[in-house]
């Protein structure tokens, strides 16, 4: 692990709650996709976000028992204890349905022996290296100057032309250029920050440059575009499922 | 020569029609065999489609059909076995299974609507009939509301006729439309002709916390109108509120967005749109002016009535100067996260700036009102209707990261005014907003206040505006008098003396002078005033006791620290064995050194105890560790084996598992009389491995387990500043502890400044957490401003049990 996963192990560890809340800012609409999916038509939306709740309360908690040498993904390892989450759910209802024959499944450290088992399909690891692109793109909106995020936006993001995104604002051409010039070296920067920092493998984090993140500054601008837009999606329909 | 030609015509003739067929191939058939395989694989496709939904359909219904059966049997069971209880008097056991059954008809029931209704509507994909029974019927059901009379335990309001009810909302109270009598108008001018009246009665589930929330901000809610009267006896608290009979804006957005082709608002909507968010920006600056913040505004709090749009529900309304924790409360979509994470680092409301979080959730609103939806991203939500660009900005400025967006809700109302007063909102340009040109700051306008009440404009008029306190520069909490607990009415006293809150010599510290804020500046020089003031008093008492280095005695101040030492390591563990009732205790080792590092001119003795006690002493390991112990500035003491180190282990051992009072407190007093650092534990184990342990009450020792012993810093030349984040810092015993630590520290040399108004500016930049160890570059340049040399972190080390038990302080130096 590199040492800004190694920091952010030792926040958990620490019972950091704002820890806590980056993880269910960045990973919760993701999980919560995961176990919609695999509770269709057995579990509501209410539950959905309580074991959403519980797998990354179980994510903090079980940090202490980690062991980085089985090289378990993060990803994976979030999927698994999502999974166990799951089946605790079903059998804490099956359990009452049959008035206490069978006990709830405990979660304990299973959910590393289980990590290599558990079938993490493509979508579902696109979504949560999705989620840390996403993810820093907040934190490059946060740390940029307003005006500058904007007209990144507005040119990358919203696919307007240069010159009328120099019009809208006032200002030249060559300052949306390189106004959006310094918001990618920003978000270059902040990606790089949280896909090491929530890799557990070498893998995961080469994962940017697979996506066409780690090209030229058009690929890159086109890449994170379109994950914008995706990622925009899969949080919207999430929340419209849960405010519905 | 004759034949050359037409065979060399030929043969081109050949070349070209091999090409043509070729291009022929490339560019016509094989677009039509895609098209074909394609249409073909479309087709398959939607067969298989189909095959599954119609599977899908039979698959459910067979389920369905099942789970029906599944529930009759148990309603078979259970209703004989409810009948035969209510027969033979359990009642309890009768309820029980009535409770079952209903459970189990409830399950029968839907699954004979879907089988009935949905699932076949659903086959022909008529299923948006249903849409009316499954979504707006439940939610008409939830919004009904309750009893239209009060119990007859708590019976009427005095002066009020109640006329009707309303939906309680989250906050535990109930809601009730009265009107008032006469008399109660007499007493108010402008008092209007209904009413709404807020009641909280102990004996109907409300709860003491509730009552105390809501009436926190009572009095200054009752000087900006929205509170008219309230009241209290032993058993309910209610408070008044003018009546606005209207829909909320959820509402109104639906139904305005109803009424275009759903690609967005068209002028005459986005007219009313701006009215709205006009009213409530107008509203929120009112409050921001009365030294409120809402901290719930959303689309349901926000009535529409007479074309205008009113903030209702005063639930969470704090003061924006409240010295409360800041809670998470608020609504989510429409709640700044930035909150949510201040909130969890544990600042103080008035540590932050409130009318901001306001603000973001304004921007949330008209997001909501622009694109019928709420922001799921925050500002990074997307716009998928059309709306004018400017308007896009302001949501997109009101939502952006907290220090960069509007400062007030003044400034977001000027650029408002400039979309609404534009002949075509869609074609005013960001550029052209007011905040666009003047930085944000907002330009002379008028606030147009809710009520034409004269009181209103009065107190909007002599309220200052509370000044703009980013998180980075917070500001210091003003000493207040309560005057009244009931409605926590206070009074700022300039004059009452600031709180003794650090542990050495106290330094008076006002935060208001003549009744009015310090600057910046002046804050820093009081300061390093006070820091200079503190160091020469140690430096004073160091010299007092002869530990001051001079300026050519270091071999004095080592003779003398040897001196110490030697008495320290051969009498006083004598004395302290002879404390615990241990009388055949000698010494066999008491070689002593001075401090390796040379600073405090002290050495740090340290008791030997070994686990199990029995276990030899002589060893070559333990005579390694004892070594690198002296290396690093400890002394170490090793007694016989036998009785007395059993009873010392046994004590250590009972002081360091079960933390009991009594032991610590002897632990503690028998460190501190001899001046005893702690104890050296060191434990054998089967495979050879020697783990040590210093335990001590002493600075820092908590933090020094599982390994060996660490070096002494010396004491720093700059003040360290306090960080208290200890989660149980308000219980005495913790404060106890705290009080010992921080003595410590200033017995060993060390300038330690405990200031609320740092505290409060070092929280803003510090990193979350209680395991940093980096600072952040503003952290540094505050340190660097105010001559601090770090900060001395207070923390409860992660572990079982209460936490009032577990402390800790982190020494964090900077870097330069």
């Amino acid at each position: 692990m590199n040492t800004l996963t190694t920091s952010f192990v030792r926040r958990l560890r620490d019972r950091d709650e704002s820890a806590w809340f980056e993880l269910w800012e960045i990973f919760g609409p993701v999980i919560r996709a995961q176990l919609a999916k695999w509770g269709k038509g057995r579990i509501g939306v209410e539950t959905v976000r309580d074991l959403t709740q519980e797998t990354l309360a179980a994510l903090s908690d079980s940090i202490d028992r980690y062991d980085p040498n089985r090289g378990a993904r993060f990803s994976t390892w979030l999927l698994s204890i999502a999974k166990h989450a799951l089946g605790d759910e079903m059998d804490r209802r099956n359990a009452l349905k049959r008035g206490g024959g069978a006990r709830p499944m405990e979660l304990d450290e299973r959910y590393m022996g289980r990590a290599s088992v558990v079938e993490a399909d493509e979508v579902y690891q696109q979504n949560v290296f999705e989620a840390k692109v996403y993810a820093a793109i907040r934190r490059a909106e946060s740390e940029a100057d307003f005006v500058q995020f904007q007209v990144y936006r507005m040119r990358i993001f919203d696919g307007a032309p240069g010159k009328g995104v120099a019009e809208q604002l006032g200002i030249s051409e060559p300052t949306v250029s390189r106004h959006v010039q310094r918001v990618r070296d920003l978000l270059r920067s902040r990606l790089g920050e949280v896909v090491n920092t929530y890799s557990f493998t070498a893998e995961e984090e080469s994962e940017p440059d697979r996506a066409g993140l780690g090209g030229n500054d058009a690929m890159f601008d086109e890449a994170i575009a379109e994950i914008y837009h995706r990622q925009s999606r899969l949080v919207h329909d999430d929340e419209a499922a849960h405010a519905s | 020569m004759g034949l050359e030609i037409p065979a060399i015509g030929m043969l081109l003739l050949a070349v070209a029609g091999l090409v043509a067929f070729i291009l022929l191939i490339v560019f016509i058939l094989v677009p039509i065999f895609r098209g074909v395989g394609w249409t073909i694989a479309a087709i398959f496709r939607a067969i298989g489609w189909f095959i599954a939904h119609i599977f899908e359909f039979i698959g459910g219904m067979v389920g369905d059909v099942l789970r029906l059966i599944g529930a009759v049997v148990p309603v078979l069971i259970f209703s004989p076995l409810a009948v035969l209880n209510v027969i033979i008097g359990r009642w309890s056991a009768a309820g029980h299974f009535a409770e079952s059954v209903r459970r189990e008809f409830m399950v029968a029931g839907a699954c004979l609507y879907r089988i009935v209704l949905r699932r076949p509507l659903k086959l022909f994909w008529l299923h948006g009939i249903l849409e009316g029974v499954e979504q707006r019927v439940p939610e008409a059901m939830l919004a009904a509301p309750g009893s239209d009379k009060p119990s007859r335990l708590t019976g009427q309001f005095e002066g009020y006729t109640i006329v009707g009810s309303l939906r309680a909302g989250g906050s535990g109270g109930k809601l009730y439309i009265a009107r008032p009598d006469d008399a109660k108008r007499g007493k108010l001018a402008g008092f209007p002709e209904h009413v709404v009246i807020k009641s909280f009665t102990l004996t109907e589930g409300s709860s003491l916390p509730q009552i105390v929330r809501e009436s926190r901000a009572l009095e200054c809610a009752k000087q900006l109108g929205h509170v008219l009267d309230h009241g209290m006896d032993e058993h309910r608290f209610f408070y008044v509120m003018p009546y606005h009979p209207g829909d909320h804006l959820g509402i109104v957005a639906r139904q305005l967005h109803g009424e275009t082709d759903g690609r967005g608002l068209a002028k005459r909507q986005l007219t009313q749109v701006l009215s709205y968010t006009k009213d409530l920006v107008s509203t929120l600056s009112l409050y921001h002016r009365g030294g409120l913040w809402h901290k719930d505004v959303k689309p349901e709090n926000i009535i529409v009535h007479d074309g205008r749009a009113h903030l209702v529900d005063l639930g969470l309304v704090t003061p924006l100067k409240s010295a409360m924790t800041l809670t998470t409360h608020g609504t989510e979509y429409f709640r700044d996260p930035e909150m949510v994470r201040q909130a969890l680092r544990g600042v103080k409301v008035h540590q932050v700036n409130g009318a901001k979080f306001d603000i973001y959730a304004a921007g949330a609103v008209l997001y909501f009102l622009l694109e019928n939806t709420f922001p799921a991203h925050g500002g990074l939500s997307r716009f998928t209707h059309q709306s004018p660009e400017a308007l896009r900005w302001i949501v997109r400025r009101s939502m952006t990261e907290y220090h960069q967006r509007y400062e007030t809700a003044e400034a977001m109302l000027v650029d408002l005014e400039a979309v609404a007063s534009a002949s075509d909102p869609f074609a005013v340009k960001p550029a052209e907003l007011p905040s666009m040109r003047s930085g944000g700051k907002p330009a002379d306008f008028i606030v147009e206040t809710e009520s034409p009440q004269a009181q209103h404009a009065a107190f909007a008029a002599s309220a200052p505006l509370p000044a703009a306190q980013p998180v980075a520069t917070p500001s210091g909490r003003p000493r207040l008098r309560v005057i009244n607990w009931w409605t926590g009415a206070y009074v700022a006293a300039d004059d009452a003396p600031a709180q003794a809150r650090v542990h050495v010599p106290p330094v008076a510290h006002t935060v208001h002078q003549g009744g009015k804020r310090r600057t910046a500046r002046e804050q820093l020089v009081a300061a390093r005033h006070r820091a200079d003031e503190m160091r020469r008093r140690v430096i004073e008492h160091r010299q007092k006791v002869g530990l001051e280095r001079q300026p050519s005695g270091w071999l004095v101040a080592s003779v003398v620290g040897v001196v110490i030492a030697v008495t320290a390591a051969v009498v006083f563990p004598t004395m302290m064995y002879r404390q615990v009732g241990i009388a055949d205790a000698s010494i066999v080792n008491g070689a002593v050194t001075a401090g390796a590092s040379g600073q405090t001119g002290v050495a740090r003795p340290l008791v030997l105890v070994m686990e199990p006690a029995d276990a030899p002493t002589e060893s070559s390991a333990v005579a390694d560790i004892i070594r690198s112990a002296e290396k690093q500035g400890y002394t170490v003491i090793v007694p016989h084996t036998g009785v007395a180190l059993h009873e010392v282990g046994k004590l250590l051992e009972q002081w360091r598992t079960s933390r009991d009072q009594a032991v610590s407190e002897q632990v503690e007093r028998m460190l501190a009389e001899h001046d005893l650092y702690g104890f050296l534990q060191v434990r054998l184990t089967s495979t050879g491995a020697v783990p040590t342990y210093v335990r001590s009450s002493r600075p820092g020792a908590e933090l020094r387990k599982g390994s060996m012993p660490l070096p002494i810093a010396p004491a720093p030349e700059l003040p360290y500043l306090v960080i208290n984040d200890h989660p149980s810092k308000s219980d005495p015993r913790v404060q106890l502890k705290i009080a010992q630590a921080l003595t410590a520290y200033a017995d060993r040399g060390w300038t330690v400044v405990s200031d609320i108004d740092l505290e409060g500016a070092a929280r803003a930049v510090m990193p979350a957490g209680t395991s940093f160890t980096e600072f952040p570059a503003r952290l540094e340049a505050l340190l660097d401003q105010n001559s601090l040399g770090g900060l001395l972190h207070i923390i409860a080390p992660v572990g079982d049990g209460d936490t009032a038990n577990r402390l800790a302080i982190r020494e964090l130096a900077r870097r330069n």
